[in-house]
């Protein structure tokens, strides 16, 4: 039987498909092989070893580095997923129901690059003579992660629908035990999933925390660049591995709980 | 269950009605809710124009009518969802338009029942309790009460998504009854259960209602459950209240031919037709037509265009002179080879003047 037209049946189109995932993974693999390697060079096999983790176990500015890191992320994940949930809800359920603009105007920080958030945030600080050290990174970091933290949430709200919120207020709760026993409780795992993606983008982050950060604020990535400029050693690739395993479990946490709040709904 | 013995009574004193004193009970002849000239429009819809209509404390009242009629609409207002466009509504006397649903002593049971799905099914009956600010150990003695009256007290601990369609229906009438409200409102509770629970569901309702003493105000489509169930009934079409009355009234005497023909089955006949003066419509129940005897000259004559077996009798569907189908039935289902050779055959058709509702509109 002949079949029609199908994309999926278009000669050499698996091989194409091969060669995207080639070209997305392979370094990645690399990077990840090369974190066991036994040598001293990141590019010659010298051996399977783990001691370039024992060395960066052992050293102290990256462990200085990675707590600023997770200090960062946690302060930022924790405002910006708590203002991000409260402009959610208030978008989806504010009077004047958000426009199109609104929304485009939340998803905006998403499309800018991040050079130009960078040097704003940068100039801003510098205008205002703030200098807090970790507090000017976590605020840097917070503003960005907002529309990360808030995209669930309004997904998860619009699926929620009013049904919840009115049998609440049928049964006599004011406003705001609606949104604390009812509302918030409903969006949890959307709350969640948000959370840990900003989690993940605030400790990726490179570009803004070189900008923004100095001496006594070095974050992991900034740390890790920093390692190259001084000679590549397979202790980068180590450093490398562990932050990739971090954001790869949290990511997979947040999808997860994602598809659970999906199908729930 | 008089309100004064209520354990809300201190707490909830901004729930409009719920904390009415002793002396101050209203008089059975008042009614708990009234709506006054009631318009709901969006936009250049109206969804309701020009409502009227009083409840009595206590009674099965049931708004009826076809989907887009506007029934939904009145609960919502009625519940304080939404605000009318104009007119007001009263409860007990005292104007509750602007009154936000929390401070109306009034409960819903939902067409989805919409039980909190991250609560057990005691903290869903708890809930409504805890927000009118019960103390806690009449609230915990509130819970089993109202789950054994619905037959749900082996399921407190579970979730709803645990639960049966059936049983969350229960669960959802527990809550809404258990902080003895005024008014219970019944939005299609069983248009989401099969045709044998719904039955059951129907018997349970009415003896709720019975034990629960308190107004029932049920929307359905359904014109048997609203004739089974209800005190009174309002039947509505587009946005209109066509006619309100007891279930008798409203079968046997519609008030016009939307009436006549969304309750039970009517021959509508045009006056004109029966040698009447005048330019009106005349409906007649299928069951009290008959075929005229020999010598009877019968009311209208026809031909019979079909004889039909209904298991419990017989239907002949008769066209008259100006191709109007009237349709009469007639028991004695075993004289069925007989009536079917009259298919064809011209019959004259009586039925007894009382039987005969001239409609207007």
């Amino acid at each position: 039987m002949r079949h029609g037209f199908d994309w999926r049946r278009t000669p050499g189109f698996g091989t194409y498909t091969a060669c995207i995932f080639f070209f997305l993974y392979a370094p990645l693999v690399v990077l990840v092989a090369y974190s066991f390697n036994g040598g001293s060079l990141v590019t010659v096999w010298g051996g399977a070893s783990l001691k370039w983790f024992a060395a960066v176990a052992v050293n102290r500015d990256i462990q200085a580095a990675a707590l600023n890191s997770v200090i960062i992320a946690a302060a930022a994940t924790f405002a910006a997923t708590s203002l991000g949930t409260l402009a959610a809800v208030g978008m989806e359920r504010s009077a004047q129901r958000s426009s199109g603009v609104m929304s485009s105007l939340f998803a905006l920080p998403l499309l800018v690059p991040e050079i130009v958030t960078a040097v704003t945030t940068l100039i801003f600080f510098s205008s205002l003579n703030l200098r807090l050290g970790l507090m000017n990174l976590i605020v840097a970091h917070t503003v960005f992660c907002i529309p990360f933290a808030m995209m669930p949430v309004r997904a998860r709200m619009k699926g929620l629908g009013d049904l919840w919120e009115n049998a609440a207020r049928d049964l006599y709760a004011p406003p705001f035990k609606v949104l604390t026993r009812v509302t918030i409780p409903l969006l949890r795992p959307a709350i969640f999933s948000g959370a840990i993606l900003s989690f993940v983008v605030s400790l990726d982050d490179f570009v803004i925390s070189a900008m923004v950060g100095d001496a006594g604020t070095t974050t992991l990535p900034v740390y890790v660049y920093g390692m190259i400029r001084r000679g590549i050693t397979p202790e980068v690739n180590a450093a490398s591995t562990i932050l990739l395993v971090i954001s790869i479990v949290l990511a997979a946490v947040g999808q997860y709980l994602n598809r659970q709040a999906i199908s729930k709904s | 269950m008089s309100p004064n013995t209520n354990p809300a009574t201190r707490a909830s004193s901004k729930v409009v009605g719920l904390q009415n004193a002793p002396g101050a009970e209203p008089s059975i002849a008042d009614p708990i809710i009234q709506l006054s000239d009631v318009t709901l429009q969006f936009g250049e819809f109206k969804a309701l124009q020009g409502v009227n209509l009083a409840i009595n404390p206590g009674e099965f009242f049931t708004l009826l009518g076809p989907s887009g009629c506007g029934k939904t609409s009145l609960l919502r207002l009625i519940a304080g969802f939404q605000s009318p466009t104009s007119g007001n509504i009263e409860l007990d006397g005292k104007d509750v338009t602007a009154v936000p649903p929390h401070r109306r002593p009034i409960n819903t049971v939902f067409q989805n029942y919409a039980l909190f799905p991250h609560m057990t099914v005691a903290q869903n009956v708890r809930f409504g309790l805890e927000m009118l600010g019960w103390d806690g150990g009449a609230a915990d003695a509130r819970v089993p009460e109202v789950l054994s009256l619905v037959g749900m007290n082996g399921f407190a601990t579970r979730r709803p998504d645990a639960l049966s369609g059936g049983q969350q229906q229960r669960v959802a009438l527990a809550r809404a009854l258990a902080p003895k409200p005024r008014v219970l409102l019944l939005d299609e509770p069983m248009s989401a259960l099969d045709l044998k629970l719904r039955k059951e569901t129907q018997n349970e309702l009415k003896r709720l209602h019975r034990e629960a003493g308190i107004t029932f105000i049920l929307v359905t489509h359904d014109q048997e459950e609203a004739l089974t169930l209800s005190d009174r009934i309002a039947v509505l079409r587009w946005g209109e209240i066509k006619q309100v009355g007891s279930p008798e009234e409203i079968y046997c005497s519609p008030a016009n031919s939307y009436v006549a023909d969304f309750i039970g089955e009517a021959n509508l006949i045009r006056t004109q037709l029966l040698g009447v003066s005048g330019d009106g419509m005349v409906m007649v129940r299928p069951e009290d037509i008959s075929l005229a005897n020999a010598g009877e000259s019968g009311r209208i004559s026809g031909i019979v265009a079909d004889v039909r077996f209904l298991g419990s009798g017989i239907e002949f569907v008769v066209r008259t002179a100006d191709g109007e189908l009237l349709r009469a039935r007639s028991a004695g289902a075993g004289r069925l080879p007989e009536f079917r050779s009259l298919i064809g055959a011209d019959v004259r058709l009586t039925w007894p003047e009382s039987a005969q509702q001239t409609l207007g509109g």
